[in-house]
């Protein structure tokens, strides 16, 4: 996940829980994200990347999805 | 019940308020769908829901003591909520303030400062950090205030007074930045809302058939018209999603509501044009949908061609280009519904009811072809920048908005921008727009990009110079591309000197993420290395 965010918003390294829009995405690179998220994890991550941009979110809204929670990821 | 539409027989001087339009709305399509859940498992809002959910914010604002003319102020997303309470507000005769949920707390309070409303409305992650003195209804579960705002509006059946001004009554003051960063209030009327979603009702020749995905936001005048009150007008339904949300699950979206039109941006369709896999859908998987999408309107800053013959050919579906800005209630013109019978790609005639000039510096009207400042009119112009008379009377001259914007008209009546007036540089005395110049690059052989730039020169205070990438295989001839320009242009607006762009030490032009070129970045480095 970090590797994702970190590709597309071209940077060496970023936080896990660092506000993924104050390092510069915009909603373009959101989709970007989202896009690469589902073809690596096969989860739909578009209402956390807006909500609550962190990699630890993004993170949790994974595996609660796989874990078969319906009401953290869509 | 009768099923005609209330486009064909519509007259603004009839209906000339919104609520009369939710109510003929109600008579007229009942309990036929108006506005769809994103999702599975919303709620379905039906035309007869409006008028209740008009009622019951009524009741609602009545409760929180804010009385008819009063201001309501919005901080949404876009949801079934937002434009439930775009038209309950307004339709209930009070004034919107529909302001961005994107907008950070100091700016929210400075909006709030200029707009004076007596009730905010948000979720409390928009609302809890204004800290302008105002009454708050913090908004924890969307669907549920739905819920109870129509249970309110179905017990009720207050007649809301309307006056009988001709529509002339404040609607809504919605803020925009404006090019130099100071928020002004546009102020609505009434029958500026009304004219411009009839107007394009009547373009789109629209019915119940039709179904709107609205992804542009409800607090831009964008977001309300086409998207929200046009499906009032002539039956159809409509889908209010978050711009965001949308542009990733875009075509998730059109196949499971299959709409027949959307507006966006221009920045947008870059985007879905970018990302050419349509996926294939698991709710429609290897079969064409029943409704095709008619057309994607878009609009918002300037359009390139290739941009949209690349989305045309990518998906098989018409774009339509628009112009207006949010003083004219958003659209104002657009390419024929149809397409256009030459081929050629403008941003359209008017639309009903709007006309357009094209006047130069004497404020004389410019024959056709000729570049010079677009002015709009019609029913829907704004009323006034709130609290502003100076700003006011700037922006109208005559009864017409100036645009600010630089284009011409064709032989038949199409507008083309071409630029802003204020990006324009004065050359030997000569008025310049950059944008002039490098829409005829596609002429000068071998280039494949460009950029013009005006430089400080010592003699005549400034310079064109054309900075320019070559196509693979093609060599700089300079001399020609001046013979060519100048056949084509007055001598000030001809670039003195062209400069390939590996002399600013790039080999590609740095472009936006939508893959525009980034000018201002281009025109720093050509200062540093060129002056």
């Amino acid at each position: 996940m970090t590797a994702i965010c970190a590709d597309i918003l071209k940077r060496d390294e970023l936080g896990a829980e660092e506000d993924l829009t104050m390092l510069g995405m915009d909603s373009v690179a959101a989709v970007d994200i989202v896009t690469r998220v589902q073809a690596a994890f096969g989860v739909d991550v578009v209402d956390v990347i807006f909500d609550t941009p962190t990699v630890d979110r993004l993170c949790a809204a994974v595996l609660a999805a796989q874990a078969g929670d319906p009401h953290v990821a869509v | 019940m009768s099923r005609s539409s209330l486009v064909a027989q519509a007259d603004l001087a009839v209906t000339h308020n919104l609520f009369q339009l939710v109510t003929a709305a109600a008579e007229q399509y009942g309990q036929s769908p108006y506005l769809l859940p994103a999702e599975d498992g919303g709620r379905v809002v039906t035309f007869e829901d409006v008028l209740d959910f008009v009622r019951g914010c009524a009741a609602v604002l009545d409760d929180h003591d804010v009385p008819p003319g009063a201001r309501v102020a919005t901080v949404l997303h876009n949801s079934q909520l937002a434009a439930l309470l775009f038209l309950g507000v307004t339709a209930a005769q009070r004034v919107l303030v529909p302001l961005s949920p994107k907008s950070g707390p100091a700016e929210l309070d400075a909006l709030l400062g200029l707009s004076k409303p007596l009730l905010v409305i948000g979720p409390s992650a928009a609302v809890e950090g204004i800290g302008h003195e105002v009454r708050r209804l913090t908004v924890e579960d969307p669907e549920s205030l739905v819920e109870e705002i129509l249970a309110r509006g179905a017990g009720s059946t207050v007649e809301l007074a309307v006056p009988d001004d001709g529509g002339t009554l404040d609607a809504e003051i919605v803020y925009t930045s404006g090019s130099t960063g100071t928020p002004k209030g546009v102020v609505l009327s009434h029958r500026a809302l009304l004219a411009n979603s009839l107007a394009m009702a009547k373009w789109a020749d629209a019915g119940q058939d039709d179904v709107f995905l609205n992804v542009v936001p409800v607090f831009h005048a964008g977001g309300q018209g086409f998207p929200t009150l046009t499906p009032l007008w002539c039956g159809g339904q409509t889908v209010c999603v978050r711009s965001e949300t949308a542009l990733a699950r875009f075509w998730r979206y059109v196949d499971r509501h299959q709409p027949t039109w959307t507006l966006v941006v221009n920045a947008y369709l870059a985007s879905l044009a970018e990302r050419p896999e349509r996926p294939e859908s698991a709710e429609s998987p290897g079969r064409p949908s029943a409704r095709q999408l008619k057309g994607v309107l878009a609009g918002g800053s300037a359009l390139h061609p290739d941009l949209i013959h690349r989305f045309e050919d990518t998906f098989g579906i018409p774009v339509r280009q628009v112009y207006g800005m949010t003083e004219m209630t958003s659209v104002t013109t657009v390419e024929d519904r149809d397409g256009s019978p030459d081929g050629a790609r403008t941003a359209g005639p008017p639309v009903p009811f709007a006309k357009v000039r094209v006047v130069g510096p004497d404020g004389e009207d410019l024959p056709a072809g000729a570049d010079g400042e677009i002015l709009l009119s019609g029913p829907s112009m704004f009323t006034r920048y709130e609290g502003e008379q100076e700003l006011t009377d700037a922006r109208l001259s005559d009864g017409w908005v100036r645009s600010g914007d630089l284009g011409h008209l064709d032989a038949l009546g199409r507008l083309s921008i071409v630029d802003r007036i204020d990006s324009m540089v004065i050359v030997n005395g000569e008025n310049v727009y950059p944008a002039e110049v490098e829409n005829l690059v596609s002429r000068l052989a071998g280039i494949q990009d460009a950029v013009v730039v005006a430089l400080p020169h010592p003699v005549t205070g400034v310079e064109l110079v054309l900075i320019h990438t070559l196509s693979p295989g093609a060599a700089a001839d300079p001399d020609a591309w001046r013979a060519t320009l100048m056949g084509l242009l007055k001598n000030a607006k001809v670039p003195r000197r062209f400069v390939p762009l590996d002399e600013l030490g790039l080999q590609d032009f740095p472009r936006t993420p939508l893959g525009k070129i980034q000018r201002a970045e281009v025109r720093r480095l050509a200062v540093e290395h060129l002056t």
